[in-house]
Formats: structure tokens, C-alpha cells, sequence
């Protein structure tokens, strides 16, 4: 961190505002090494960063990793328990459990970042907007962020499959849009107190236009409570992905999602709980995996 | 007549949210491609069942819109719900047109409302000893292991432990039906897997609620007075903590109703939340409408008493 220089600060000037790295307590090199010694310091967020770190690997490699393409059928090989050519045994049709669930990750991560990106552009944009200028438009935009509250978030997601048709694309559109509303709130709030702050006022006397000030001096002092959020927006997308699979309402069979790979083992229960065990639990470890980095990065950027 | 102007925004406040809702599904529906009419086992039916060809297919045709008032602009549509929906009137639905909808809500929301109910009775009987044996052995295994659990029963869906349950105690012990409905036995494995997240909850809401509370002067004068540790905790600070408990109770709540629809699925309980998803598998509006009101009216009611529960509970508190 740089102590302000005793000449003017030259604000128009992008590299050089030592007003911003004042400002800011999260940008740079130096603030990351920090974060990290901190979020160190909690050894379950760090167990749950390297298994995260590890699905992300395996389900992003899983066109080249996976001993078998998801699509693969052996009948020769049916119903199969655990073996050293199919790790976690083989489903009705002899495709490979390993391999279904690498790919169900891996369609599970696509959804959910879709989602979150989705979500946080548009609530991001909206609760700028009307954090930043206030007055008629920011009591509209809570107005309508009140309304998606009120609507249950799942039930407005399975209505809106229904409407536009299951599917990869259709799913993370759905999610997103079902999900933009919290983090308008969310960045609303956070911008009217950054907006209060004395920096602020100082850059706006400096005679900083609009779009400087919210870049330099209210993004960075938000972005820590929107790390925290994506943190547990993506595995919510995850969750939501799944369960929408599960009801038959989300990906499209052959393509495999934990949902889909629970329901369909529940067929076969009695004789193979291993076609429903298995993907039960790389999904909850999974989401508990992430429930662990997200407290962890809570603990570091969280503010009460 | 604060309390009074306190009920008449609150609820205009759900009325208008009912409102939105009910518009926000019908606009939805209307913009979806395709209809209940145009879909395939639909077409195959009308096509096995009428012999005068294509005529008579139109006849039925206008008919159904007729009936369902599809014919009408959509403003009317919902003007015509709301008016009747008002009265507890839903008319029929697509797929089970000899039943008013009212009749199969009444029907399956109890259904649903039983095992949410008794979920949460479990996570209030469970969840609360747990969070005082966890506040009595603070740090050590005890504590540890409780919270531990209890972390791992609020993150993981209630549709996977469900799951769990299922695969534990039907297929490898015996004890208890996969699925079916009726029986006291149908109730126990749903009502757990739904009240396994309320009861983490809860248990952790207890601990550290009680754990803050051993702090005040009047727990050191409950100590100065010779009364034993046990006694304490139950009678001066679990006192305390019951009344916030209240508000944590409402998320829950809702939670546990939402997470209906996916642990219906799984053990095939036929409640509003199967009814719910079938309505959005099958395009049958009527009922979709109908389902996701009930739901989030339920909801929206459930936190209004939470709130006054909590005013009338604690006088310190003012309802606003």
C-alpha cells in the first residue's frame, strides 16, 4: 500500500492514484499474497480448495482423462461392480460409472459458472445502477428485485424450463436469471456504504467523473462480498443443476448430471447401490468441498 | 392501532407478491412455444379417439380453449384466476379434467404439510438436546463431532440424503419401504431427510446461542446462587435462546417446503410437490398456477407468523 503523495494525485491517470490503492484493500499482488496467508490459516477451506481444484482438473480433462467416453456402451459389461477397468463399476447399459460422473462435473461446472456469470452480470449492472444513482429508478429496480424474492427460486426455475425446454444451454439461462436478484442486492448495498465513504467524496471533489470513481474506488471495496457470493453461487448452481436433473427437467439424457445419474441408480438399488452411491457421494463431497472454501473466503473478506 | 396497520401492509404486501406471482407464471406459460394440446401422447389420444377426422379434432380444440378460457387475452386469463382464486376456486385442470383442482390441492398440500410439519418437529425434539450436549461439552469430541455432523447435514441436499437414508435403511438393513404412502412407516425416512438441515440448524443455532449467553451477568448470578451447570444452561440460557429460535424457524420452513418437491420425488410421495413437477413435465397450467400459489403463499404466510410470533413472544420487539 502506497501513502498518498504530498503533490495532487493525478487521477485521470489510470496507473498512477495512489487514492485508489488507498481505497482499495483488495487489488494487487501484495493484497492476493496476503489473502492467501489468511485463508491458510483455516485448514478445512484449504482441503476443500485442492479437492475443488482436483474435480475442476479431472472434469475439464475428462475428454482426454475419462477411461471411457460417457456415450460408451458395453452391454458385454453390464451392471459390473467395481474393477480395475471400471473404477466404479458400470450402469445397465455398461457405460463407465468414473467416467459418467467426470462428465456429469463437468457438465455441472459449465451450468453453474454459466449461471453465475449470467447472475452476477445482470444483478451486478442493476444493482450498480441503482445503488450509484438512487431515486425513481432504484425504487423500481427494488421493487422488481422484491418480486423475485417473493417467487420461490426453484419453482420459478422449473416453470421456466418447462417454458423454454430442458437442456445444457436452457439450464444455465434459467439459473441465472432465477438467481440475478441476489446479487443486485447484494452489490446495491455494498455500493451505497463504498458511496459514503470520505475517499469518495474526495476523488468527486477532485473533480473524478462517474464511471473513474466507481471503477477505481467502489468496484475494488465490493469485490471481496462478490468473491464470497460466487463462492456459494456456484455450488447453489450445482445444486439446482442437479436437482432439476433429478426430476427429469434438466440435462438431457445420454448426457450425464449427478441429478440424472441418482435418479436413474435408484432403479437399480436393490441389486447395484453402487450406480446410486457413487455419484451420491463425489456430488456431496463436492458441494461440501465448496462449503468449505466459501466459509474460509467469508472469513477473510466477510464483513458483517 | 399499531398492530393493525402493521396486518394491513403485510399483508397487501403478500397480496401483491400473490399477484405478481400468479401474472409472472401466466406470462411465462403464454409465452412458452408449444401447448398441452400439442403434445405428443395428447395427440396420439384425441387422434385414437375421434374417428370423423379432422373436424371433430378442431370442434375439441375450441372447445378446450373455451373451457379454459384460452381464447380470452391473457390480462383477462389472470383477471378471471385471480377472481376466482379468491374464493378457493381453480377450476379443472388439464390432464384431470372431472376434478376441481381446489380438491386435489386440499388433498395432496396436506400430504406435503404433514411431513414438513414433522420435520419439523424433529428439528426442533433433535436438533435443540444437540445443541445443549454440544454448549455443555464445549471443545471436545463431543462439540466437535456434533458440529461436524451437523455442518455436513446442512450442506448436503436433502434429496441426497433422502438418498443415504434410503440405501442405508431399506436396501442394506430392511428396516423401512423405499416409497409408497399411508402407512406410519412411510412417514419416518421423508420426515428425517427433510428435517436433516433444519435440525443441523437448529442444533448450531442452539450451541452458539447458548454459548453467547453464558456470558451475561445473570448466568454469573445464577452461578453465584449454588445452582448446578445443567441447570443453568436449561432453565436461564436455553430459556433465552428458544425465542430468537422462532425466527430461524421460518426460513426452515420454507426450506423444508421447496425441498418437498425433490424428496416427494425420490420416495414417490404423492404430494403438491410431485403434483407441482408433473404439472410442468405434463405443460398442464391450470395446475401449475394453481401449485406454485399454494406454495408461495404458504411461504409468504408461514414468515408473517414468525414475525408476530416473535413480537408477541418478546415484548422488546415491535412489529413494523
Amino acid at each position: 500500500m502506497t501513502v498518498a503523495s504530498p503533490t495532487a494525485p493525478r487521477i485521470q491517470d489510470d496507473t498512477v492514484d495512489p487514492l485508489a490503492d488507498a481505497a482499495s484493500q483488495y487489488g494487487g499482488l501484495a493484497g492476493l499474497k496476503r489473502d492467501w496467508r489468511r485463508f491458510r490459516r483455516n485448514k478445512l477451506a484449504v482441503v476443500g480448495l485442492f479437492f475443488i481444484l482436483a474435480v475442476f482438473a479431472l472434469a475439464f480433462l475428462a475428454p482426454w482423462v475419462a477411461p471411457y467416453h460417457y456415450e460408451t456402451t458395453q452391454p458385454a459389461h453390464a451392471l459390473e461392480g467395481a474393477s480395475a477397468a471400471h473404477w466404479f463399476g458400470t450402469d445397465e447399459l455398461g457405460r463407465d460409472m468414473l467416467s459418467r460422473i467426470m462428465y456429469s462435473a463437468r457438465n455441472a461446472i459449465v451450468v453453474s459458472f454459466g449461471a453465475v456469470i449470467i447472475g452476477l452480470a445482470v444483478g451486478a449492472f442493476v444493482g450498480a445502477l441503482s445503488g450509484f444513482y438512487g431515486g425513481i429508478l432504484d425504487i423500481a429496480t427494488m421493487r422488481v428485485v422484491d418480486i423475485m424474492f417473493a417467487f420461490p427460486q426453484f419453482l420459478l426455475l422449473v416453470i421456466l424450463v418447462a417454458v423454454m425446454g430442458r437442456g445444457l444451454g436452457t439450464m444455465f439461462v434459467a439459473i441465472g436469471i432465477t438467481s440475478w436478484a441476489g446479487y443486485a442486492r447484494l452489490v446495491r448495498g455494498q455500493i451505497l456504504s463504498a458511496k459514503n465513504n470520505d475517499y469518495v467524496e474526495a476523488a468527486r471533489c477532485l473533480g473524478a467523473p462517474n464511471g473513474h470513481i466507481i471503477r477505481k474506488y467502489i468496484l475494488p471495496n465490493i469485490v471481496g462480498p462478490i468473491i464470497v457470493a460466487v463462492s456459494f453461487g456456484v455450488p447453489a448452481g450445482m445444486l439446482a443443476e442437479s436437482a432439476m436433473s433429478l426430476i427429469g427437467m434438466g440435462l438431457r439424457p445420454p448426457m450425464p448430471s449427478w441429478g440424472n445419474l441418482i435418479s436413474a441408480g435408484m432403479m437399480q438399488m436393490y441389486g447395484f447401490p453402487h450406480l446410486v452411491v457413487w455419484p451420491s457421494v463425489t456430488f456431496g463431497l463436492t458441494l461440501l468441498a465448496f462449503t468449505f472454501v466459501g466459509d474460509g473466503l467469508r472469513e477473510i473478506y466477510g464483513k458483517e | 392501532m399499531h398492530a393493525l396497520s402493521f396486518f394491513s401492509k403485510r399483508l397487501s404486501a403478500i397480496f401483491a407478491s400473490l399477484v405478481a406471482v400468479v401474472a409472472i407464471t401466466f406470462y411465462l406459460m403464454h409465452a412458452a412455444p408449444g401447448n398441452f394440446l400439442e403434445m405428443q401422447q395428447v395427440r396420439e389420444a384425441m387422434a385414437s379417439l375421434d374417428s370423423k377426422g379432422r373436424e371433430a379434432q378442431k370442434q375439441y380444440e375450441v372447445e378446450f380453449q373455451k373451457r379454459y378460457a384460452l381464447d380470452k387475452p391473457i390480462y383477462v386469463q389472470i383477471g378471471i384466476y385471480l377472481k376466482n382464486a379468491a374464493t378457493f376456486k381453480f377450476g379443472p385442470s388439464f390432464t384431470n379434467p372431472n376434478v376441481p383442482i381446489e380438491a386435489l390441492i386440499k388433498e395432496k398440500f396436506g400430504t406435503t404439510l404433514q411431513i414438513v410439519l414433522i420435520g419439523l418437529c424433529l428439528a426442533l425434539l433433535i436438533g435443540v438436546p444437540l445443541g445443549v450436549i454440544a454448549a455443555l461439552r464445549k471443545n471436545t469430541v463431543w462439540d466437535y463431532g456434533l458440529m461436524g455432523i451437523s455442518m455436513i447435514g446442512q450442506v448436503i441436499p436433502s434429496f441426497v440424503i433422502a438418498v443415504a437414508f434410503i440405501v442405508l435403511f431399506s436396501v442394506m438393513l430392511g428396516w423401512l419401504p423405499t416409497s409408497g404412502w399411508g402407512q406410519c412407516r412411510h412417514y419416518i425416512l421423508p420426515a428425517l431427510a427433510i428435517g436433516a438441515a433444519p435440525i443441523a440448524t437448529v442444533a448450531r443455532f442452539i450451541r452458539s446461542s447458548i454459548l453467547e449467553t453464558m456470558e451475561q451477568d445473570y448466568i454469573r448470578t445464577a452461578y453465584a446462587k449454588g445452582i448446578s451447570e445443567g441447570r443453568v444452561i436449561v432453565a436461564h440460557a436455553l430459556r433465552n435462546s428458544l425465542i430468537p429460535l422462532v425466527t430461524v424457524m421460518g426460513p426452515q420452513f420454507s426450506f423444508m417446503l421447496l425441498g418437498s418437491v425433490l424428496v416427494e420425488q425420490v420416495f414417490r410421495i404423492p404430494g403438491l410437490g410431485s403434483m407441482f413437477v408433473s404439472a410442468a413435465q405434463q405443460r398442464d397450467y391450470p395446475m401449475l398456477v394453481t401449485s406454485t400459489l399454494i406454495f408461495a403463499a404458504a411461504i409468504m404466510l408461514v414468515n408473517l407468523i414468525v414475525d408476530v410470533l416473535y413480537a408477541v413472544l418478546d415484548p422488546r420487539i415491535k412489529l413494523e
